[in-house]
């Protein structure tokens, strides 16, 4: 399984927040590491097919991301998680598993196992208002799992989740990675660097590093601190 | 097209779990008992008359009467009459029931009003024909009211095609007439004209947010990345305003006719020829017929407005947006209720349409008559109006702006 990323650009008027990035992924955590700013988002927007790209293409094994097919076996969870507050969680899944296309005791039976996985089950049924911000973004990443992607793109999953609910998260992520590529952006070099199997880092729309990663290295802060003098942590 | 029932139950859902929703809905079914009632509260005034009346006996009635008090005498033996029919045996009873007055209609009024108002519905007709009460045979009757309907066509400046319609027409009009009491059904069918005005600011408010909120609350990027295609999506929502709508319009439509039922007699007179109510019409409809017409038409024109609505909700987010560019829609709408009666503006706009007067209008569209020219109207652009909801939605969902 191998997600390809050709030339890959976004220009607006005045600025290229994506230029020319080109990629090869295969199985497994591949952080993104990067500063505000740095194009991620667009990145990923463009990735999942929700962004127009100014020029060059995405696929995944050969089916390209204006597809159908593509979409089927992608989950996202965007850094501005929208959801609906008045929905109970469970309502919230089995509305977008809907979407998805999954028959509805399929829906209600995954629905249920991920709220299990995520440790929502217990609250599955109250209102997403009643919930935490790390409780939200858990809901979130159930979302993204409810059609079991074989692409996953995660962003900015941890902001704003207080250091218990960033283990918690990165552990359930880590988890992911055994058998569909998980793309996982970041500013905050501890969520990716114990985890990740191939480190992506960019600046200025353009990807500066990208090569396997040995979870035992130590020197990944470093190396981003060099590069961004300090602006994620 | 998988899933689209699940998907219509919670656009359903979201469109429901908006507060606006709620108040808007309620404070419609406010506004049509308010106006539903209007009659009821203000005819309680000191505004009336002072009714006498001498028997042959010399007995002497006198009542001051304010409009309820007469509405509501006439209510109350109103429905004596139900089943009858109006022929030439029928006016004979009317004869010999009523007092001899000659000419003096105040006697006969004052009658009717503090002796024994059972005739009162035949007596008001027959008078609203321009013939005497004491003397009138059914064959006068009927032939002074076709000569109604005639003189009421021929003020029309209608063309021959429309004029030799409307002479088969009246032939099809069944005589004599079976009676109802439907006072109650008349006075719902005339409410419903200020219901139309009303409507679109109750459908305004519960669907402003229908193709909007994806970029208000952020729920964009996941949807469309879930969703394989964005068709049954679009479709859901487009199904569930339509059907918001229309349910907020029968909703409004059942409360004012519930109240004026409630109010003036209770009896539904469904049944009996809209002649009884609007003698000059030359529709082969009956009283039932013609409110559940009208009612289908406010219908058709609330998702017509929803269709609006949402098509503005499709092009920009904001909601104060939304409601300052609907606002020239409803100054129009206003227009034609207060500026400009029939005539001047189109027959087929719901003001004129969705109105008692539309009961006896002669105008075609086509070889098609008032109310259907009408509903084929709203439900194309109704129509219309939903696909470009669609086409504007993919073109911001596509381009993911």
């Amino acid at each position: 399984m191998e997600l390809t990323v050709r030339e890959l650009s976004k220009h607006y008027k005045d600025k290229k927040a994506v230029d020319g990035v080109s990629l090869r992924l295969t199985e497994g955590i591949n952080g993104l590491l990067g500063a505000n700013g740095a194009g991620k988002t667009t990145l990923m927007r463009m990735l999942c097919g929700i962004l127009k790209p100014t020029a060059g293409s995405v696929a995944l094994d050969g089916v390209d991301v204006s597809n159908e097919d593509y979409r089927a076996v992608l989950g996202y969870l965007p850094q501005d998680f929208g959801y609906y507050p008045d929905f109970t969680g469970l309502d919230f899944l089995l509305y977008l598993a809907a979407l998805k296309g999954l028959s509805r005791p399929h829906a209600k039976r995954k629905s249920a196992e991920l709220l299990e996985l995520v440790g929502l089950a217990d609250v599955g049924k109250k209102k997403i208002r009643t919930y935490s911000g790390g409780m939200r973004q858990r809901l979130g990443i159930a979302q993204a799992l409810l059609n079991d992607p074989r692409l996953l793109i995660v962003d900015e999953p941890t902001a704003g989740l207080d250091p218990k609910e960033r283990v918690r998260f990165r552990n359930l992520l880590a988890d992911l990675g055994h058998d569909s590529i998980v793309l996982l952006s970041t500013h905050i070099v501890s969520d990716v660097e114990h985890i990740a199997d191939h480190m992506l880092m960019m600046s200025e729309g353009h990807i500066i590093l990208d090569e396997p990663w040995d979870k035992s290295r130590t020197d990944l802060e470093q190396l981003y601190l060099e590069e961004f003098g300090g602006e994620g942590e | 097209m998988k899933n689209l029932g699940t998907l219509f139950r919670y656009e359903i859902k979201k469109i429901w779990m908006r507060k606006l929703t709620w108040v808007a809905t309620a404070l419609l079914v406010v506004v049509c008992v308010v106006n539903a009632s209007l009659f009821w509260w203000t005819g309680r005034g000191a505004n009336g008359f002072q009714f006498t009346y001498t028997s042959e006996d010399g007995t002497e009635y006198s009542a001051f009467l304010t409009a309820y008090d007469q509405s509501t005498r006439e209510g109350k033996n109103g429905s004596k009459l139900n089943g009858q029919v109006w022929d030439e045996d029928f006016f004979k009873v009317i004869h010999r029931s009523l007092p001899q007055v000659g000419e003096n209609s105040f006697q006969l009024n004052s009658y009717l009003y503090l002796v024994d108002p059972t005739y009162f519905a035949p007596v008001d007709m027959v008078w609203t024909l321009g013939l005497d009460p004491d003397t009138v045979t059914a064959g006068e009757f009927y032939q002074a009211r076709r000569e109604l309907a005639r003189s009421n066509l021929a003020g029309q400046e209608l063309t021959a095609a429309e004029t030799s319609h409307w002479e088969a027409q009246a032939k099809k009009i069944d005589e004599p007439f079976t009676y109802e009491y439907c006072k109650g059904a008349k006075y719902a069918i005339a409410r419903l004209q200020s219901v139309a005005i009303i409507l679109p600011f109750g459908i305004a408010a519960a669907l402003c947010g229908v193709f909007s909120e994806e970029r208000r609350d952020k729920t964009g990027p996941i949807l469309f990345v879930a969703s394989k295609s964005r068709f049954p999506l679009a479709l859901a929502k487009t199904l569930a305003g339509s059907l918001t709508a229309g349910g907020i319009a029968a909703a409004a439509v059942a409360t004012t006719i519930a109240t004026e039922l409630i109010l003036l007699g209770g009896k539904l007179g469904f049944g009996t020829p809209i002649q009884l109510c609007e003698p000059q019409s030359g529709l082969t409809l009956s009283v039932g017929g013609a409110l559940l017409t009208m009612s289908g038409l406010m219908v058709l024109y609330s998702v017509l407005c929803g269709g609006f609505v949402m098509l503005l909700s499709a092009i920009g987010n904001s909601t104060i947006a939304l409601a300052i560019s609907f606002l020239p829609g409803l100054a129009m709408i206003y227009m034609m209720a207060w500026g400009h009666p029939t005539g001047r503006w189109p027959d087929w706009l719901p003001y004129n349409l969705i109105s008692s007067q539309s009961l006896y209008n002669g105008h075609m569209l086509g070889p098609l008559e008032i109310f259907q020219s009408g509903a084929m109207l709203y439900a194309v652009i109704a129509i219309v109006l939903l696909a470009l909801c669609w086409l504007c939605w993919r073109r911001w969902a596509i381009a993911g702006r």
